[in-house]
């Protein structure tokens, strides 16, 4: 068995490798354009180097798949390889060549499930691959049950299929099907001629809604794809249902490509995800070089790896969620938007925009601010963002409308847009003491702590007793900085000023008292 | 809007250590629930939960 590699910093999780693109089907939405074998493609005995270098990564499951791996002759061999090195392996086919004899084959290597692609009731499924191919699958689930191999099916969901969703929940489970993964088709290969059955945004949160009323009735269990999210409780809740720990929340935590996933293509191209059709993501080949350095060499995957919130753009740049999710699925965003840097093709993202239309109806100025305010009060900073937004078009240099989307965009740890807008304050009334201070917290969270202390400084020294915030803020910026000492100075010069502001820093307060500066360093305040 | 979970629910299941969920979905994995449980990328760690941008909102 190949030795593993210690210490790697990201070890992956899964990984898909399409071992030949020869296929006996030519589906309208195949993202690989699959005919025939291609004449690069890896030999048996690259394929056995693949299979031991992908234990030296750690890699622990892996999908087969093609074009049809079943007809590459050495499947077998590239799959018994691969669970001799102790990496769980699932073949996901088009159900065509599946007999007996293939099933009980893939049970003495080890497979521990076959995953079978069904893409709408008979007819529709018919039309997509190929006359006949429809009852194969439903022979082969037969022989699978009978055999007692797991199967699972996974349904590519467009505009042709969406509607036969129920239709096809029936039919799987009249078969006994313990497995269903709804994932969605992308404009690439040869489903570049049919873009006109492409979900839109909105169609998300059908098969979500379709998806949790499968999930709730619990008689198959569905598993969402990286594409179909992000933060709806019911997509949540399947996500969660999934999984065994008590301590998961369910949450998507962003594109795994080069992360936890590795793809690799029937030639040996290594690139983070198989659903991204571009060339110009492929990290290197394994014929060049090893894997390992593919895997771990600086800059590897560094498209994903260093992706960050500040590098996306448009809704996805301010959205409240995108620290966590960091713009979505890759592949989706990649090839159907042409961008990295942010996805419409989010359940949240098509919600707000909805609202966006509704709130553009409002005109009158003060029911705009009026709006943006409750919002504000109940907790929905980010349609606040755009209620402000929309009232400060009215009025450009108001003031108070600036301070209150930069306090919007802090909220929403939108640092570079809660700059720009105290700067815009600054710009205007240079002694504005929430400006100041909401610059000082702004800037101090992105990492210009010293330049913010001084603004927070000046800050305090500008303000009334009536408005004893900054005392806080620099306290809290202060100890965030593991200056606790300094810190409890200035909150106890700012208590001494008013009772009120005693009463509302207390727990603060106290909590500075009892924590010696390096635990407030390394506990410090976030919000 | 009720439909999403909200931020502060996702913050404090992460302070409780469980933002957790290994998205790489299998192409039909019966077991998918044996995986690592790592931490999710781009979140910050269990922080205590203080207010730093003042006390009030700027009204």
């Amino acid at each position: 068995m190949a030795e593993q590699i210690p210490n790697l910093k990201y070890k992956p999780t899964a990984a898909v490798w399409e071992i030949t693109m020869n296929c006996n089907m030519r589906c309208k939405h195949c993202g690989s354009s699959c005919t025939g074998p291609l004449p690069d493609e890896l030999t048996t005995d690259e394929a056995m180097e693949m299979c031991d270098a992908l234990a030296r990564i750690g890699l622990k499951r892996i999908t087969l798949s093609g074009g049809e791996p079943f007809t590459r002759p050495d499947w077998k061999q590239i799959a018994r390889r691969l669970i001799q090195n102790n990496i769980i392996t699932n073949i996901l086919s088009n159900g065509w060549f599946i007999e007996r004899e293939t099933l009980r084959e893939a049970i003495e290597i080890g497979i521990t499930n076959i995953g079978i692609s069904l893409d709408g009731v008979e007819q529709t499924h018919d039309f997509i691959r190929r006359k006949e191919s429809f009852s194969r699958i439903l022979k082969s689930l037969k022989l699978a049950n009978e055999e007692k191999i797991p199967t699972s099916i996974v349904t590519c969901i467009h505009k042709k299929n969406l509607g036969e969703l129920p239709a096809m929940k029936e039919v799987l489970i009249e078969n006994g099907v313990p497995d269903w993964q709804l994932q969605v088709a992308v404009p690439m290969g040869n489903m570049l001629k049919y873009s006109d059955w492409l979900l839109d945004p909105d169609d998300i949160a059908k098969v979500i809604d379709f998806a949790y009323d499968t999930y709730k009735e619990g008689r198959i269990r569905i598993h969402l794809a990286d594409v179909i999210g992000y933060f709806t409780r019911k997509e949540i809740e399947i996500r969660k249902s999934n999984f065994k720990s008590e301590f998961n929340l369910g949450i998507w935590k962003g594109c795994p490509a080069g992360k936890d996933l590795i793809g690799i293509r029937c030639n040996g191209d290594i690139i983070g995800c198989l659903s991204i059709r571009d060339d110009s993501l492929i990290e290197g080949n394994v014929r060049e070089f090893p894997l390992e350095e593919l895997w771990t060499r600086p800059g590897a995957f560094s498209w994903n790896r260093d992706n960050s919130k500040d590098k996306l753009t448009g809704f996805c740049r301010i959205c409240q969620y995108s620290r966590y999710c960091l713009g979505g699925c890759s592949g989706i965003r990649w090839i159907r938007y042409k961008t990295m840097s942010e996805t419409k093709f989010c359940a949240y993202h098509a919600a707000v925009e909805k609202e966006r239309e509704k709130i553009s109806q409002v005109t009158d100025f003060h029911q705009l601010v009026t709006k943006g305010r409750e919002m504000i009060e109940a907790g929905n900073f980010q349609l606040a963002e755009i209620y402000i937004s929309n009232a400060l078009e009215q009025e450009l240099k108001n003031i108070e409308l600036l301070n209150l989307l930069g306090f919007i965009h802090y909220k929403l740890k939108n640092y570079r847009e809660c700059e720009e807008c105290n700067r815009k304050v600054l710009e205007l009334e240079p002694e504005n003491i929430y400006a100041l201070k909401g610059m000082g917290v702004c800037l101090s969270k992105s990492g210009r702590a010293e330049e913010g202390i001084e603004l927070l400084r000046k800050s305090a020294q500008l303000t009334g007793d009536d408005f004893l915030d900054p005392y806080h803020d620099l306290a809290a910026v202060l100890a965030e900085n593991g200056r606790t000492a300094e810190a409890l100075d200035v909150l106890e010069t700012g208590r001494k000023r008013s009772e009120a502001f005693c009463t509302v820093t207390e727990d603060f307060y106290r909590f500075l008292k009892t924590n010696p500066p390096s635990q407030t360093q390394s506990q410090s305040i976030n919000q | 809007m009720e439909d999403f979970i909200t931020v502060s629910e996702i913050e404090m299941q992460s302070a409780k250590g469980g933002l957790v969920y290994d998205p790489v979905a299998p192409y039909g994995v019966t077991n998918p629930w044996d995986y690592h449980v790592v931490a999710p990328y781009g979140v910050e760690p269990p922080y205590v939960v203080l207010p730093p941008y003042g006390v009030n909102p700027p009204w």
